[in-house]
C-alpha cells in the first residue's frame, strides 16, 4: 500500500523540551508539559494560540488533550489521546500527517510530561487520574497473577527467545548499551553524560553492563533504559505553511503505525515486531528503502529493543541486528550513527520515549546538535521508530532535509 | 478434587478474581487439577485467553465450547525474575515462561522446580507438564515444570 500523496504533506518544525530532565526535577507532569510546548513554540516561532491540533498520551490525567488545552488556555479544534505506550508520539505523527493532509488543521503539536521518577518518591497516592482496572481483566487475571513487575518482566522473555533462535549472546545486546552511553558522554543534557551529572555516569564497557545486577534475566540493570522525569514538545506544519518558521523544515517523508498484540502471549514470535509493518508502509510512502537513510533513532526501552528494531526496518538480516553497534559503526563518527542523544538507556527516559526520538532526529537533520564535538552527525535522512506496551505497538516515521 | 492433602496454602500471590463471565470453566477446572481451554465450535481450534469471539484470521464466530486440555506442552521462552511485585518477593529469583500447550496455545505462568540461578541449565523447547497450586477453596494456580518426554 503506497500512500505517496501524504509524502511531504508536513513537516517538523520545531522541538523543546522542559527546563529541567532527569532525576528530581521538582515539577508536576503538566509543569514538565508545559515547559516543553512553551520552548518548542517559540524554537518554531508559533504562537500558543496558533496550536490547533494537539496530540497528548500521558501525564495530564485521564483526560489528557482537553486537560493540557484547558490548563494552556487553548481550544484546538482537533485532539487526540491515542494510547499505545512510549510509540504513541511516532503514531501521533502520523496522526497529524492525515489531519493536516485533510485540511483539518494547520499546525500540530505532539507534547508529553511525565514523572517517571518523582512519581516513585511522592508515591502514587489520590485519585491521580489513574485507571481503573477491572480485576476481570485478562492480563490482571491470567498475567499479572504472576508475579511480574514492570515492562523487563516480558521483554526478557523476548530477548531469551531471540538469543536461542540466533544464537546471539547477552554481550551483543551489552555492546548497544555501551554505544548508547558513547553518545550520551558527547551530549552534556544526557542524564548518563559524566560523573558530574549521575553518580554511575561516563562511559561503560560491556563489562559494566554484564556486572550491573540482573533485573529479569537476560536483561541487567544497564540493558533497561532509565527512568526519570521529562518533558518533550514537537511542532508539525503543512507543506504550505514549513517555511513561515525559524527552522529549517524536517520534511516527514514517511509515516505508519502498527500493532499486534497486548498480552505478550497473544504475540505470535517474539523475535519481530510489528515495526516490520509499519517501517514497510513508511518506507512505501516516502518511495524510499533502508539503504537511503543515513541515521536512525530506535527506541531503546531495552538493549533487546533497539537490537531487533533494527532488523525490523530493514537496516540489518535478521539475527544480525547487534551487529550494527559492532566496530564503531552505529558511534559517533561511525558510517550509522544510532540513538545519537544517548537513548532511553543514557539521555532520558520518563516512561514513554518517543516524543525525544522525535526530538533528537529533528536537531540531528536541523544541525541543531549542541554538544561536544561529534555529537552533530551530517545525516540528512533517518529513520524512526518507537515501540510501545510488551513489544505491542510501533510507529515508524522517515525525515529528510532538502540537501 | 480431595481437599485434605492441599488444604493448607503456601501461596502468597496475588489471588485472581475469577472472570465468572467468560472464565469460568478455566478457573472451575483448575479446582480438579485440570487445564480446560475455550475452543471455537466453528474452526476447531483451541485459543487462550478465553473470550467470547474466536480470535483465529478468517474465523471469528461466537460459538465457543470448551475442553479438557493435555496439559502438556513446550517451552517457548522464560526470564528469571530479581524483581516482582508483593507476595511474590520472597520467592525471588524465580522462573517465569511461556509455554505452547499441545494445543497450540501459549500461556504466561511460572516454571517450578528449576535452578533459577543457572539460567543455561533450562533449556528452551522442552517438555513441560502443567501442575496446580492450591491457594483455597475457590482457585487453584497453574504453574508447569519440566517433564522427561518426548
Ligand atoms: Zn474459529
Amino acid at each position: 500500500m503506497t500512500n505517496n500523496k501524504l509524502r511531504r504533506a508536513a513537516a517538523i518544525v520545531g522541538v523543546g523540551e522542559s527546563d529541567k530532565f532527569g532525576f528530581d526535577t521538582n515539577k508536576t507532569s503538566l509543569m514538565l508539559h508545559t515547559e516543553a510546548i512553551i520552548s518548542a513554540t517559540n524554537d518554531a516561532g508559533l504562537d500558543i494560540d496558533e496550536i490547533d491540533g494537539l496530540f497528548i498520551t500521558g501525564g495530564a490525567g485521564r483526560f489528557p488533550a482537553i486537560a493540557m488545552a484547558e490548563y494552556l488556555g487553548i481550544r484546538p479544534k482537533y485532539v487526540d489521546n491515542t494510547y499505545v505506550g512510549g510509540a504513541g508520539f511516532i503514531v501521533f505523527v502520523n496522526h497529524a500527517v492525515a489531519a493536516i493532509n485533510a485540511g483539518i488543521i494547520d499546525t500540530a503539536v505532539i507534547s508529553h510530561g511525565e514523572v517517571g521518577h518523582s512519581i516513585r518518591q511522592r508515591g502514587n497516592k489520590g485519585t491521580g487520574g489513574g485507571f481503573n482496572y477491572d480485576p476481570w481483566d485478562p492480563s490482571m487475571q491470567f498475567e499479572q497473577i504472576y508475579g511480574l513487575w514492570g515492562a523487563p518482566a516480558y521483554y526478557a522473555h523476548a530477548m531469551n527467545r531471540y538469543m536461542y533462535e540466533f544464537n546471539v549472546s547477552k554481550e551483543d545486546f551489552a555492546q548497544i548499551a555501551v554505544v548508547a552511553r558513547e553518545w550520551a558522554t558527547l551530549n552534556p543534557k544526557a542524564v548518563m553524560h559524566s560523573k558530574e551529572t549521575h553518580p554511575f555516569g561516563g562511559p561503560i564497557d560491556i563489562k559494566t553492563v554484564l556486572d550491573s545486577r540482573p533485573i529479569a534475566w537476560p536483561l541487567n540493570l544497564l540493558d533497561c533504559c532509565l527512568v526519570t522525569d521529562h518533558g518533550g514538545a514537537v511542532v508539525i506544519t503543512s507543506k504550505d505553511r514549513a517555511n513561515d518558521f525559524k527552522n529549517i523544515p524536517v520534511w516527514i517523508d514517511g509515516s505508519a503505525e502498527a500493532i499486534s498484540h497486548i498480552n505478550m502471549s497473544q504475540m505470535q514470535d517474539m523475535t519481530e515486531t510489528s515495526a516490520k509493518e509499519s517501517s514497510k508502509r513508511a518506507y512505501a510512502m516516502a518511495g524510499l528503502g533502508p539503504a537511503d537513510m543515513e541515521m536512525a533513532m530506535l527506541y531503546d526501552s531495552f538493549t533487546y529493543t533497539a537490537g531487533v528494531t533494527a532488523e525490523m526496518v530493514g537496516l540489518a538480516p535478521r539475527g544480525q541486528g547487534t551487529d550494527l553497534w559492532k566496530n564503531g559503526a552505529a558511534s559517533p563518527g561511525g558510517k550509522f550513527p544510532i540513538n545519537t542523544n544517548g537513548g532511553g538507556l543514557s539521555y532520558s527516559h520518563s516512561g514513554m520515549y518517543g516524543i525525544l526520538l522525535l526530538i533528537e532526529a529533528q536537531r540531528q537533520l536541523a544541525q541543531k546538535a549542541i554538544g561536544l564535538p561529534g555529537r552533530q552527525t551530517n545525516a540528512k535522512s533517518a529513520i524512526i521508530n518507537g515501540t510501545g506496551g510488551p513489544l505491542a505497538s510501533t510507529g515508524t516515521i522517515i525525515v529528510s532535509v532538502d540537501k | 478434587m480431595p481437599k485434605d492433602e492441599t488444604s493448607t496454602s503456601n501461596y502468597t500471590g496475588p489471588i485472581p478474581d475469577p472472570d465468572i463471565l467468560t472464565a469460568k470453566e478455566f478457573w472451575e477446572g483448575t479446582q480438579n487439577q485440570n487445564l480446560v481451554l475455550p475452543k471455537c465450535k466453528s474452526c476447531k481450534e483451541f485459543f487462550f485467553y478465553p473470550r467470547i469471539i474466536c480470535p483465529k484470521k478468517g474465523c471469528h464466530k461466537t460459538d465457543i465450547i470448551w475442553e479438557v486440555a493435555s496439559g502438556k506442552g513446550y517451552l517457548y521462552t522464560f526470564a528469571i525474575q530479581h524483581v516482582a511485585i508483593d507476595g511474590w518477593k520472597e520467592k525471588l529469583p524465580f522462573v517465569t515462561a511461556f509455554i505452547d500447550t499441545d494445543e497450540k496455545v501459549r500461556m504466561l505462568s511460572v516454571l517450578k522446580n528449576v535452578d533459577a540461578s543457572q539460567p543455561q541449565s533450562i533449556i528452551i523447547g522442552s517438555r513441560v507438564e502443567v501442575k496446580f497450586e492450591y491457594v483455597n477453596d475457590d482457585i487453584s494456580i497453574p504453574y508447569w515444570e519440566i517433564i522427561n518426554d518426548k
